[in-house]
């Protein structure tokens, strides 16, 4: 057996013992994801809503949905990418208790906002939270995309996970994912350009 | 609207960046980067970017995690608690329907030799079969609610929560 094939088992067996663990509601195994995912998730929510705090709230809120759902994951998928997409559920039902019903609905109403900006004194959520110079770059570049696009940036980029994997997290087709991506990629150009000229 | 080569190098490198590029595709790339040390420039900066989204330390504080634990323990211990109110009504409704499944022919017979020796109207006693048909439900419902407030005071404790976790409580 190659080690790309023990790894894929390693990884299912890991999902199934985790998908055991959630339906039994072992609170020892959740400790540990919380820690182990800590702050992938949270990085994720805070790319996601711009707003450390409302991020902290569904950081808990989707542990809590983990819990209550744990029976729902079969562990056939990959764990992270449940996780990732009930926090994205979580921001859209957290965002759309008004109106809209998707993150590209949410996208919509907030054309033309600047969903990062905070009041004034405080600082951004990126800017509090990188220290060094590049990191600020970065943040202010990934600030200024769209949540869409910074979303599947994110994803495939920090969080290293396939299109499928994004595609099955955010619900859209391959092809919406790749499309997002390009666009992302491009719209993050002047600041790459820029930090070289 | 046509496009330069350079805008094709950047296009291809992003591509690759998405998806795998062809092999013709590639070659293409790598001659043109070896030889356009602008899009290589270009290029090498996005890479840079890119993985310097890995360096940003965007990371959960201690507190929250410990909170969250907390908060999932507790919400673990509510839904057992729920669960074991719950068992004895599922036991009565699962025995009241067992219950009814095996009795009602036996049931609906006894009631009508009983309403012809007695002679009395058809509708009378299939309305007393129904009665009877429905009592162990309605009572297995009775009894669950009247244990209801007594499973409550009986439910255990909460599982000890380890140190560290009511340390920074």
């Amino acid at each position: 057996m190659n080690i790309a094939a023990q790894l894929v088992n390693c990884d299912s067996r890991e999902n199934a013992e985790i998908a055991r663990g959630l339906r039994r509601r072992d609170p020892d195994m959740l400790d540990r994801l919380i820690e182990l995912y800590q702050h992938r998730l949270l990085r994720y929510l805070l790319y996601l809503t711009g707003n450390r705090e409302l991020a902290q709230d569904l950081f808990q809120e989707t542990w809590m949905r983990v819990l209550e759902r744990g029976s729902q994951y079969n562990g056939q998928s990959k764990f992270d990418t449940w996780l990732f997409a009930i926090a994205r559920h979580l921001v859209i039902d957290n965002s759309r208790k008004k109106t809209a019903s998707s993150l590209e609905a949410l996208q919509d109403e907030h054309d033309g906002d600047r969903p990062f900006e905070v009041a004034a004194g405080d600082p951004t959520p990126f800017d509090s939270l990188a220290t060094v110079e590049n990191g600020k770059r970065v943040s202010a570049a990934l600030a200024q995309l769209d949540r869409l696009h910074r979303e599947v940036i994110v994803l495939r980029f920090h969080e290293e996970l396939t299109l499928e994997e994004i595609a099955s997290i955010t619900g859209a087709p391959l092809s919406t994912v790749k499309s997002r991506l390009y666009r992302g990629l491009a719209a993050l150009k002047p600041t790459f350009t820029g930090a070289r000229a | 609207m046509t496009i330069t080569i350079h805008e094709r190098a950047v296009e291809l490198s992003a591509k690759a960046l998405v998806t795998d590029l062809s092999d013709s595709e590639q070659n293409w790339l790598n001659k043109h980067v070896a030889g356009c040390p602008c899009c290589a420039a270009e290029i090498d900066a996005r890479t840079a970017m890119l993985h310097g989204m890995k360096t940003m330390p965007i990371l959960a504080d201690e507190s929250l995690v410990l909170n969250t634990q907390l908060r999932v323990r507790e919400r673990c211990v509510e839904m057992r608690l729920k669960e074991t109110r719950m068992a004895p009504i599922w036991i009565s409704c699962a025995l009241a329907s067992a219950w009814m499944l095996f009795s009602t022919p036996y049931l609906w017979q006894m009631f009508d030799s009983i309403g012809h020796w007695l002679k009395i109207p058809d509708l009378l006693w299939q309305m007393g079969f129904l009665m009877t048909w429905f009592m162990p439900a309605v009572s297995g419902a009775v009894v669950a609610f009247w244990l209801r407030p007594k499973l409550i005071s009986r439910v255990p404790d909460a599982p000890p929560v380890s140190p560290n976790l009511l340390a920074s409580s």
